[in-house]
């Protein structure tokens, strides 16, 4: 069975329909990429999938794991393993990321029916993850995002994941905004991800993230629905000669 | 046909009551009261409460009629059959709440409903010279002390409260810190209200001297017990020498049934800081009224709070920062929390007086509206006479941000806990203030408190 199913997904937003008929599937096991121009709807697929208020689902289904998606709030969604790492990460003033990750985490594991981590349990847990992807003791005590680096954001989008572990992961472009070494840092923090049990969605503008996680399947998203799938070698093929031919495709 | 002002018509003649006004409220208890007040046999004090009392009597209480007091009605005091605390022997409380026992370690003066209680109170190990007494004690047995520095500070003239205080005042904490003095441990200043059967009036009176270089931290709690009505009319006096400093925190968690008014004037002495922090989140009605005189070169005031207003409760603020001397410094961080039905006025003010050049004087009230229904009256202000100054102030209010729920729904999060901990960190912005880490902490707990009854537990 899949552990994503879209299926004739059409969705408005501001009565404006953004997304027109758009089908994907992911297995276990499976990275997907998305590729498209900006403004082709991937961040709205991105947001609907992770339940987030403002867009009218026109038709079409979505199921996770066999059962309805779209009948699940946000939270519901991601304690059920759907994580999204966000294009633009928001701040908040106020709240650590330390304390971010351990309330995240622990709802969670609560919610499988787990105890709570302990203090020392979680540190050690979160600083093995941190410290791959750069990330001191310094950072978490700091403020979620604010002042932040673009990269820092980045890096700290792709430790809340490596903490909350989800099924399914969805990356809307991870990529932007990073130097290539940041990059590098960003693409093995998320292929260490990869497994058996776990999908990934990569959405992405450009094809460089890819040649750091290799997708086993590409698609490309323009006006509004799956205008080509294909291998990696789709996404060099973009690169080469840009998204025009499926904007005229579809025009 | 113009009309002029001359021609406007008289109006209709009428017999001039003579006592068409009650009494202000409490007044006419005075006569009763006061030869029992302590230190009644002073004439300086005697002198002192009748000039009060004549203020009081002519100016009355605060009415909506007045701009400091347009969003802060006192109507309901009039409603009360109010006896001064001083008639009314106080119940027996022989075991502090819970969360005033833990709030700080250290010494602790408790007085209840006004009256110093000794039993509970704990100020052995004090260093020579540091005089920490109730001022009922002091004026049996140091009057000229207490003659010297009350009134002072806090005028009874054009100020009806600190009149009504002056006229009934009876009792309070004394502190005065010799020179270069420190305290190690914060002092607890520990107000307990229990009226018993019929509504009070609580009047304390207090004065903290700290002289040249002394330090020390002053933790002030309020409380009461009971659901009957009470009106606490606090005034306090801080006069901080040079190089003096004095941290002020203060949980004012009173009954639903209470009205808590507190006034706190301060000196600040060259090179001084007032560094004062107060968590409002009980009482029916309460108002903080801060008064800084910044006469000291180099004087640095900070004044911080929190205010978490419930349905039906209202949370008033009001700062006066006075810039009297060149390069002085003075910084406020307020945060509001109000909830459907409940209401914050803040009302901040920085004068900058003509010679007080180099100013650096900073002002920011933030509200968070966590409901249709909640009401705040926000009116900052700044008076600026000099020409070489940092001034600014800020003001903002509104709802949690859409954007940050999303973020923490999106991480598993319900959006009941998101809520309460964006709040939460909110109010804490403000509570970070407090130097002391401990304090912080406790001071965050009690914020934590208030959450729970909002939001339920923690995520
Ligand atoms: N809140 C919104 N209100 C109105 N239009 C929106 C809103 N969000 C996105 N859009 C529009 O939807 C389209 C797709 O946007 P988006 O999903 O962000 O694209 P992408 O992520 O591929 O760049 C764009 O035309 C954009 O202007
Ligand atoms: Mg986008």
């Amino acid at each position: 069975m899949a552990l994503l199913e879209i299926s004739g997904l059409r969705a408005a937003v501001d009565g404006k329909e953004i997304l027109t008929g758009l089908d994907l599937a992911i297995d276990p096991g499976e990275v997907h990429a998305i590729m498209g121009p900006n403004g082709s709807g991937k961040s709205t697929l991105s947001h609907i999938l992770a339940g987030r208020d403002g867009y009218e689902v026109l038709s079409g289904t979505v199921r996770y794991d066999g059962a309805d998606l779209l009948a699940l709030s946000a939270d519901e969604r991601a304690r059920a393993g759907i994580f999204l790492a966000f294009q633009y990460p928001v701040e908040l003033p106020g709240v650590t990321g330390m304390n971010f990750l351990k309330t995240a985490l622990n709802v969670a594991r609560t919610s499988r029916g787990e105890s709570e981590m302990d203090a020392m349990d979680f540190l050690k847990f979160v600083r093995a993850r941190a410290a791959k992807l750069g990330i001191d003791d310094d950072m978490l005590r700091r403020f979620v995002n604010v002042g932040f680096s673009g990269g820092e954001k980045k890096r700290f989008e792709i430790l809340q994941m490596a903490v909350l572990e989800p099924r399914l992961a969805i990356l809307d472009e991870t990529d932007s905004g990073l130097d290539i070494d940041a990059l590098k840092v960003v693409a093995e923090g998320v292929n260490a991800m990869r497994g058996p049990d776990r999908g990934l969605l990569i959405i992405t503008h450009y094809q460089r993230l890819l040649d750091y996680i290799v997708p086993d399947h590409v698609h490309v998203l323009a006006n509004g629905r799956i205008a080509a799938s294909g291998g990696k070698e789709l996404a060099l093929e973009l690169e080469e000669k840009g998204y025009a031919r499926f904007l005229e495709v579809a025009a | 046909m113009p009309v002029s002002l001359k021609s406007r018509p008289e109006p209709p003649d009428r017999p001039m009551l003579e006592n068409a006004m009650p009494p202000p409220l409490l007044s006419d208890r005075h006569a009763a009261t006061a030869a029992r007040l302590p230190g009644s046999g002073l004439a300086w004090l005697g002198d002192l409460r009748g000039q009060a009392l004549a203020s009081y009597r002519a100016e009355g209480l605060p009415t909506r009629k007045l701009e400091a007091w347009r969003k802060t009605p006192l109507d309901h005091l009039a409603g009360l059959d109010l006896a001064p605390a001083e008639l009314t022997a106080p119940p027996a409380v022989d075991t502090l709440p819970p969360w005033q026992r833990e709030l700080v370690q250290g010494p602790s003066i408790v007085f209840v409903n006004g009256h110093h209680h000794p039993g509970l109170s704990r100020l052995s190990g004090l260093p020579d010279g540091v005089l920490i007494d109730s001022l009922a004690h002091l004026l049996e047995h140091r009057p000229a002390l207490i003659e010297a520095h009350i009134g002072r500070l806090a005028t009874p003239k054009g100020h009806a409260l600190a009149a009504l205080n002056a006229a009934f005042m009876g009792d309070g904490l004394v502190v005065r810190l010799p020179a270069g003095i420190r305290l190690d441990q914060p002092l607890h200043l520990i107000n307990i209200a229990a009226p018993g059967a019929g509504a009070i009036a609580i009047q304390p009176r207090h004065l903290v001297i700290l002289e040249a270089g002394a330090a020390m931290t002053l933790v002030e709690s309020h409380t009461g017990l009971g659901d009957t009505a009470y009106f606490a009319n606090a005034v306090t006096e801080i006069s901080l020498a040079p190089k003096a400093r004095l941290r002020h925190i203060k949980a004012q968690l009173e009954t639903p049934a209470a009205t808590h008014l507190a006034s706190v004037t301060v000196s600040l002495g060259e090179d001084a800081l007032y560094d004062a922090f107060t968590l409002n989140s009980g009482a029916l009605l309460a108002r903080q009224e801060t008064y800084v005189d910044i006469t000291g070169r180099q004087g640095e005031a900070r004044v911080n709070g929190v205010y978490l207003a419930a349905a039906g409760q209202q949370q008033d603020n009001v700062t006066r920062i006075v810039h009297d001397t060149t390069d002085s410094l003075s910084r406020q961080n307020f945060r509001g929390v109000i909830d459907a039905g409940g209401k914050g006025v803040f009302q901040g003010k920085i004068l900058v007086k003509r010679h007080a050049q180099r100013t650096d004087g900073h002002q920011l009230n933030r509200v968070l509206l966590l409901a249709p229904g909640a009401r705040i009256d926000a009116k900052p202000e700044l008076e600026i006479y000099a020409d070489d100054v940092k001034c600014s102030h800020g003001a903002t209010a509104g709802e949690l941000d859409e954007d940050a729920l999303f973020y923490l729904c999106a991480r598993g999060i319900p959006p009941a806990a998101a809520r309460r901990m964006l709040t939460e960190a909110f109010a804490g912005e403000a509570v970070n203030e407090i130097a002391d880490q401990t304090l912080r902490q406790s001071f965050m707990a009690l914020v934590r408190s208030w959450l729970d009854t909002r939001f339920g537990a923690p995520a």
